[in-house]
């Protein structure tokens, strides 16, 4: 599959694909861990049993396509821009805040305390 | 009053009386053009294209230019992977707090899980200053910067366990 794809610039011998492939599937972990650790620091947010069990599923699929998609568009970015690509700063800057607004969280809940 | 070439860095030293450290003559270097002391940057501003529009850069800037892609996705992939173990030690500093029988230690559970979540945030905001300072080396073809994050966090964890032992060797209810 990835052997169908253009080279981008300054590759030469040929990895470049699969370089590619496995960025992309660090992105899938980080959202996987994301996802967990959302729901871990979140616990008691969602109802897992009764009839709003639904509530945390819908919330874990509506955030699934978002990552899917905002994945989708880095990667047409970046074989746009050939080298390089399309994933700035900005992308990890707000991956970053991101996860100190979740360990924010994480201190609150975990100063509150225990169920 | 004092004279000196346009290029000599040390001008204000001259002026202040004191010998000038590159050529060492005091106020008035006199050297003109002879003088080898180094050249004081001159900023003069010129365009450069890329794709991504105009950018204006100086002569004496660091040049730079687009690395290897290899590389860029190595430095993304491991920003993502700091950035997942942030996520890991968030996630079990709060396990810690919440999934634990109380221990015989007021706020045993606290002790152990907060400063977890605390190095997790440390590691999220490290990883992206590192993976920025990566980035730009690489562009301007300069040594990787050291990191002392693979200490820091080693340490930490191996202190977390340290309190994790006292903890459970004196007990839960």
């Amino acid at each position: 599959m990835h052997n169908t794809e253009p080279v981008p610039e300054g590759g030469g011998t040929g990895d470049s694909g699969l370089a590619k492939e496995r960025t992309e599937l660090a992105w899938s972990r980080s959202g996987l861990s994301v996802a967990a650790t959302v729901a871990v620091t979140l616990r008691r947010l969602w109802p897992l049993s009764g009839d709003k069990a639904i509530v945390p599923l819908v919330l874990i699929a509506i955030g699934a396509v978002i990552w899917v998609l905002g994945m989708q568009l880095g990667r047409r970015g970046r074989l746009g821009a050939g080298a390089g690509g399309a994933v700035t700063a900005s992308t990890f800057r707000l991956l970053t805040v991101g996860t100190l607004i979740l360990a924010v969280a994480a201190f609150a809940v975990g100063l509150v305390l225990p169920l | 009053m004092w004279v000196a070439h346009s290029n000599c860095l040390h001008r204000s030293r001259a002026r202040t009386g004191k010998p000038c450290r590159a050529c060492g003559l005091g106020e008035v270097c006199g050297l003109g053009e002879a003088c080898t002391a180094p050249r004081a940057p001159r900023y003069h501003l010129r365009p450069r294209y890329t794709e991504r529009g105009v950018s204006f850069v100086t002569d004496d800037a660091p040049s730079e230019r687009e690395p290897d892609v290899r590389f860029t996705y190595a430095n993304e992939r491991t920003f993502l992977a700091w950035n997942r173990t942030a996520l890991a030690l968030i996630a079990t500093g709060v396990a810690a707090t919440q999934l634990l029988p109380e221990f015989h230690v007021d706020g045993g559970r606290r002790i152990l899980g907060l400063p977890m979540i605390a190095l997790g945030a440390l590691v999220a905001v490290t990883s992206f200053r590192h993976w920025r300072a990566n980035e730009r080396a690489m562009r301007r073809g300069q040594p990787l910067p050291r990191s002392p994050m693979p200490l820091v966090l080693s340490i930490g964890i191996g202190l977390v366990a340290v309190i994790a032992v006292v903890l459970a060797l004196i007990g839960s209810k």
